[in-house]
């Protein structure tokens, strides 16, 4: 048994360097896996409900146009409604995850729900405020020991401004001499998804939305 | 009409099972049997002992079902061919993958009714329709092309030759050579000269025929082929089979004309899928693709994409 994950996101930061060599709905490799995925994978084995091995990732869609979907893709409700509508082969996905960054903007989460309620696919759409990389730098303790370097802020992370998490961490990866996908996913697989949650409030909603609709769309996972 | 077509240990054609329609386009990444599947329908393509399925398999098995009965072909690379059964014929296939340098030679003269594989004898096959048919087709060809109003074959300085020629639209004392004019049209003129091809083929193979074409004129040909294909112009209903990678020319195609070629994971040989066009789910798929086969192929939820 297992459950067919694809995730969306804004980039190669959160999906890793591999995205678009395979064809849609392949799966992917552990070493094909980036940051988000790793996110994913440990939130829906967290509790044992859904074994970690269980957890499956495949090449996603691509937009009608060819290319690796992206940040704005994400947001271009005729792109995202496209990329969440599989036929039969490849098979659809259990569970489509889509991770994009508000950026400010406030319903965006709204929006995109709304925009795509009547997509069949069980989907999660997790919007991150403001970005992706204030998950990743929620957790201090972890991410220091995934730079080999100290690492601090004094603010949480979702009161950061725009692209403020985002350079906070390229600099303090760049400082460090380490390569940034390496570092990204070493951070997604130490740290404490708790104390992520505790200071990302989009996180744990996040976390929470996953599971249930895995489990939704898996039902004997929960037998 | 053939029907379908089955072939056994052809290359990276495995056993392949193929549905054909009037017009069939046959859709895939480099590499995923597009080449083999067109030579193979082709009864008289020469085969290798390398053509043979991963160099082991001992025979090439083909059977081609039409409207009439069934043919079964039997090769054994280097051996002799057996005679097929009597009162069988297999459908007569011309295998086209027009070049436009080719097409633009100098033809010693002689009648040609019959295309050549890269066009090499289009002014012969010009010089050869019927006057109505060469004013109809300058006709075609100049409303698809507007830089000209007419076609000819004009002898050449080479004692026993001939060229093609085209008409300056602005000043009709002014001909073209083929060096002077686009691939596009060069290209065109071959397309549209098979209509008049005697006698016709049963099918007609062609290989990335939206080469040199601008979308426009490929939404044109693709008309042209699909009425060639259902017998709308030409002497008989000549059945048509594309090959291409062109999401473009994919806009111009129904559904159920595609066929996406991969390749199977297990093996590496080649698969068929095609699209079924009167399901409501794919109906449901396609109209959130906005009915658009460039879009729902380019997303790669069809499969005949690169990887797969």
């Amino acid at each position: 048994m297992s459950l067919r994950v694809v995730v969306y996101a804004e980039g190669p930061g959160e999906t890793g360097g591999s995205a678009g060599r395979k064809a849609p709905g392949q799966e992917l490799l552990d070493d094909e896996l980036g940051a988000a995925h790793v996110l994913v994978r440990r939130c829906l084995s967290r509790g044992d409900l859904i074994p970690a091995a269980a957890v499956r990732f495949h090449e996603p869609l691509r937009t009608p146009a060819g290319h690796v979907a992206r940040g704005s893709d994400l947001y271009n409700m005729r792109t995202l409604r496209k990329l969440l509508t599989w036929f039969r082969a490849p098979p659809p996905p259990d569970v489509a995850v889509v991770l994009v960054d508000a950026d400010g903007e406030r319903s965006r989460k709204s929006t995109l729900e709304d925009g795509t309620r009547t997509v069949s696919q069980a989907k999660v759409i997790g919007v991150a405020i403001q970005e992706f990389e204030a998950w990743l730098i929620a957790d201090h303790v972890r991410v220091t020991e995934a730079l080999g370097a100290p690492f601090a802020t004094t603010r949480d992370p979702e009161t950061m401004n725009r692209r403020e998490a985002k350079e906070l961490l390229a600099q303090a990866i760049a400082s460090a001499g380490k390569g940034p996908h390496n570092v990204r996913r070493t951070i997604a697989e130490l740290c404490d998804l708790d104390v992520v949650a505790g200071r990302c409030s989009a996180f744990a909603d996040f976390r929470a939305e996953l599971l249930q609709t895995a489990l939704a769309a898996q039902t004997h996972f929960r037998q | 009409m053939i029907k379908s077509f089955v072939v056994q240990n052809f290359r990276c054609l495995r056993e392949l099972d193929l549905e054909l329609s009037p017009l069939t386009v046959l859709v895939g990444p480099n590499g995923s049997g597009k080449s083999a599947v067109l030579a193979a329908l082709n009864e008289k393509t020469s085969v290798l002992p390398e053509d043979l399925w991963r160099h082991t398999a001992k025979k090439i098995v083909r059977t081609w079902t039409t409207d009439t009965g069934k043919v079964l072909d039997e090769t054994v690379p280097g051996a002799a061919r057996r005679p097929l059964e009597l009162g069988h014929t297999p459908p007569v296939v011309q295998g086209l993958r027009l070049d436009p340098n080719h097409m633009r030679s100098r033809n010693q003269v002689q009648r040609a009714m019959q295309l050549g594989a890269v066009g090499e004898n289009l002014a012969n096959v010009v010089a050869s329709v019927t006057r109505k048919e060469k004013v109809e087709l300058a006709e075609q060809l100049c409303s698809l092309v507007p830089l000209f109003t007419d076609v000819d074959v004009t002898p050449t300085e080479q004692l026993g030759t001939h060229e093609l020629r085209f008409q300056d639209r602005w000043n009709s004392d002014l001909w073209y050579a083929p060096r002077e004019v686009s691939d596009g049209t060069m290209l065109l003129t071959g397309f549209l000269v098979l209509q008049y091809q005697q006698p016709p083929p049963d099918l007609i193979t062609i290989e990335e025929p939206e080469r040199a074409l601008h979308p426009y004129l490929l939404e044109q040909l693709v008309q042209m082929l699909r009425r060639l294909s259902r017998g709308e112009i030409g002497k008989r209903a000549v059945q048509v089979v594309l090959a291409t990678h062109s999401p473009d020319l994919l806009e111009y195609v129904l559904p159920e004309e595609v066929r996406f070629l991969g390749r199977d994971e297990e093996d590496g040989s080649t698969t068929v899928k095609a699209v079924p066009a009167n399901d409501p789910d794919w109906q449901r798929y396609f109209q959130e693709y906005e009915k658009s086969l460039r879009q729902a192929w380019l997303s790669g939820g069809l499969g005949g994409v690169p990887g797969a």
